[in-house]
């Protein structure tokens, strides 16, 4: 019965076997039905040459055998196929294995297991090759990005995102700001967690996470409820944000892109294999409606720890049609996407067999690094290819800007230098593979800069190295060393650079929190030059005990107004007061900084998220629900304020 | 054609030597028993002894007297007997008798020797082919209401789809 059981199962899982021994069955029926009619034409045949006394007749063994033969090929060939495809083992030497069914799973974690025994080393310094002390962001902003995801604007409204629902805020009307908050579907959502908005012309995307409130069709697959979903929840910008469709996908949101009419939502889930497995294939719910994944339509890259279930949900936003594809990976697998194509970067060990390991010291698996592209084809999304690299991935990969190539950054730990890979998009090709050499420090970032690559060390005293793209045989430069890197590069003009770093300022009475603004000079790539610099202590800002973090701490940098602008938190221990403080700096590129305006607003409370939206010649300033709107000009007035709920 | 009717002990010998199979419908009664003949059918009477004049006998009623046409081939002419004949066929414009090795060129129209050839158990399978029932080895269904009809002499000749109810009809198939 189990055996039946694994079958069916099996079926419902490969359509196209299903279909392929259908049109067998039905080949069967009309071979026999002509080796019916072929025999009985004979078998007259001899019997009216019989009566002609012509008794020399014999019937064609042969010809006999061969229709009888025909008439079952069809099933024997599919049944064979069965046979081989069920029991088939997984096939380890390619890149990617597709799944077939639910022991295939059991399986693959069965053999990463007895493989992994032995490998308990790696995953923590692996682990911490990845851990990130700081971060090189560059980023532009232009007029109208905000660094948030849960507030976002389309140059008309502003749409905030929040645990009750979706407000929009026309920010013309300073008397009631508040156009519409919208509450449904999200009061159907349990412990709703906002993540991120997306806004094209036509209809406004909203992300997030949480829970089922209402018996959906899982509980009639006798499965789990309370696991976390990723809600997608479409509004219609044409007709006051209606809400037109709902897609639930099981597990935690990863990742979005929007990209032309399409639309992709990466989330994970676990696969718990404490004891018996026990795990929900991904699915996705549409307006009520479950589709489940079949297993053809997961696929294990090879060395990857099958430790989460990574599933890509494509939704054409144009048909509303959908595909959804999975991955059995690695839980740190990293995406990155470039158009229409979907990359994932796992962790691939390559466990060397049982006869090396007595020859080998530790380790006994190599580390590389995976590649897995899948494209959106007129189906929808499918697996395109995997390429596998050596070295150790620590989240340092970028595309170049004619988009052909893709550069990614692998730790190489047992000689203590980097590769850097450079892959055409389609995976195919391998076109440069440079070993770099850092001294034997980690690599903390890498920033590109047209045809230059640069690079920071996590010394204590930074280190920034240069590397010509332009030449094949590029020579790695040590650029210059110094305490004030910046953790943060924004573009400003000219060649020049804004650079932020929240660090230590030494003061008479020993060093506080404070900023090192910077402006430095790359237009000679081989030389970092700081033109000019402003430190900030914090604490003049407000309360005395001032205090930033990087995290949710957002700036600005408008080129229009050559206006650098900040926002700082300071807070009093004794009444837990919280100053959430707006600075700007205006910049020249001949004398540097000069602080411009400071403007104060004093709020309680814990500290929250913080927001800079410029529209319409206005600085809106977020504060958890307070939005404090400021003239943009030299005065930087604040003109109202208001809640957002 | 022919049934026998003795007494069981000897019906599988005699029905060997006499080499006949056991029909549906018959014309003639074949027994070493005057009680058992039947008076609508012909009856032979014979006694066990007689067997192999009996097979003479058979032969000749069953396939009548021999036909023989003329053919021609490079090695001169040649009276051949109907029975030896595979199927004739056209070939240029010209009748081919094929036997089981030798080919000849018949000088007459095929639907001349279909006349002559009437009462043999030839039959027309094609405006191309006329085929000797005795020497099909075997009958191949093929697509398009069609049958191709494998020759003693490994020959293969197809049955139009024109003639195809004809044949069926002719062989009880």
């Amino acid at each position: 019965m189990d055996r039946f059981l694994i079958f069916l199962e099996f079926l419902i899982n490969n359509l196209i076997i299903v279909s392929t021994i259908t049109i067998a069955v039905i080949l069967t029926f009309y071979l026999a039905h002509r080796a019916y009619k072929e025999f009985k034409i004979n078998y007259k045949l001899r019997k009216f040459q019989q009566r002609l006394r012509n008794l020399s007749t014999k019937q064609k063994q042969k010809r006999a055998m061969l229709v009888s033969l025909r008439v079952f090929a069809p099933v024997f060939i599919v049944l064979l196929v069965l046979q081989v495809t069920m029991t088939s083992p997984i096939n380890y030497e390619s890149h990617m294995t597709q799944l077939k069914k639910s022991e295939d799973i059991e399986m693959i974690h069965s053999y990463y297991n007895q493989k992994f025994s032995t490998q308990v080393s790696l995953r923590s310094s692996a682990q911490s090759a990845t851990t990130e002390s700081d971060v090189l962001d560059t980023i532009q902003l232009t007029m109208g990005e905000t660094l948030s995801e849960t507030i976002k604007t389309d140059g008309e409204y502003i749409y905030y995102l929040h645990e009750q629902g979706l407000t929009v805020i026309v920010p013309e009307n300073s008397n009631n700001p508040i156009s519409s908050n919208i509450t449904e579907p999200f009061e159907n959502i349990i412990d709703f967690e906002p993540i991120t908005i997306m806004i094209d012309d036509a209809q406004v995307i909203v992300i997030g996470n949480g829970r089922p409130n209402t018996m959906s069709i899982f509980d009639e697959l006798d499965e789990e409820v309370d696991e976390i979903n990723t809600y997608v929840l479409i509004f219609d910008k044409s007709s006051s944000l209606t809400f037109t469709e709902s897609y639930a996908i099981n597990g935690t949101y990863q990742d979005g892109h929007h990209y032309e009419e399409n639309l992709y939502v990466i989330t994970k889930h676990d696969v718990d294999f404490d004891g018996n497995p026990q795990y929900q294939l991904p699915s996705v719910e549409k307006n009520g409606f479950v589709s489940k994944i079949t297993y053809s339509d997961m696929y294990y890259i090879e060395g990857t720890r099958p430790e989460v279930f990574t599933s890509i949900l494509h939704i054409d936003m144009a048909s509303n049609a959908i595909s959804q594809k999975a991955m059995l990976s690695d839980l740190d697998t990293e995406t990155l996407f470039v158009g229409n194509d979907v990359y994932f970067i796992s962790e691939s060990l390559l466990f060397y067999e049982a006869t090396e390991m007595f020859t080998m010291s530790d380790p006994v698996a190599k580390v590389r690094t995976a590649v897995t592209r899948f494209s959106t084809l007129s189906s929808g999304i499918e697996y395109y290819k995997t390429r596998i690299i050596d070295g150790t991935f620590d989240g340092n990969m970028m595309v170049n800007e004619n988009q052909t190539e893709l550069m990614i950054l692998t730790h190489n730990m047992s000689k203590s230098s980097y590769n850097l890979h450079t892959l055409s998009l389609d995976l195919n090709h391998v076109i440069t593979s440079s070993e770099l050499n850092f001294g034997g420090y980690s690599v903390k970032t890498l920033m590109k800069q047209e045809n230059h690559l640069y690079f920071v060390t996590d010394e204590s005293l930074q280190n920034f190295y240069v590397l010509n793209l332009a030449n094949e045989d590029a020579e790695l430069l040590h650029v210059s060393q110094s305490y004030n890197i910046p953790t943060t590069l924004a573009a400003f003009k000219d060649g020049l650079f804004i650079g932020i770093k929240y660090t230590n300022i030494a003061t008479e009475n020993g060093p506080v929190d404070g900023l090192r603004i910077s402006l430095f000079d790359i237009s000679n790539p081989y030389h970092l030059e700081e033109r000019f610099y402003e430190e900030v202590h914090l604490s003049s800002f407000g309360f005395s005990l001032a205090e930033t973090t990087k995290v949710n701490k957002p700036f600005i940098l408008e080129i229009e107004h050559n206006q650098l602008i900040l926002s700082i938190t300071s807070n009093d221990e004794i009444t837990s007061l919280i100053n959430e403080s707006v600075l700007v700096f205006n910049i020249s590129t001949d004398s540097g900084f000069a602080t411009s305006a400071v403007e104060y607003s004093t709020l309680t409370g814990e500290i929250g998220n913080s927001f800079f939206i410029i529209l319409e010649g206005h600085l809106y300033f977020i504060v958890n629900d307070d939005v404090i709107v400021f003239e943009m000009n030299d005065t930087h007035a604040p003109v109202y304020q208001f809640k957002l709920e | 054609m022919f049934k026998l009717k003795v007494p069981k002990k000897q019906r599988e010998t005699i029905r060997d030597k006499l080499k006949i199979a056991n029909p549906i419908e018959y014309e003639y009664v074949l027994t070493t028993d005057k009680d058992l003949i039947e008076e609508d059918k012909i009856n032979i009477v014979f006694d066990e002894e007689h067997v192999d004049k009996i097979v003479k006998i058979l032969d000749l009623l069953a396939k009548g007297e021999d036909v023989f046409i003329t053919g021609y081939n490079e090695l001169g002419q040649k009276n051949i007997e109907s029975r030896y004949v595979h199927y004739f066929t056209i070939e240029d414009d010209d009748v081919i008798a094929v036997l089981n090795k030798y080919r000849f060129i018949i000088k007459m129209k095929l639907y001349e020797v279909e006349a002559l050839l009437k009462d043999k158990h030839f039959i027309r399978v094609s405006k191309y082919a006329l085929v000797n029932i005795n020497r099909i080895d075997y009958i191949k269904p093929a697509m398009n209401s069609k049958l191709i009809l494998l020759m003693k002499n490994g020959d293969e000749v197809e049955v139009n789809r024109h003639y195809y109810k004809t044949f069926k009809e002719t062989l009880n198939l």
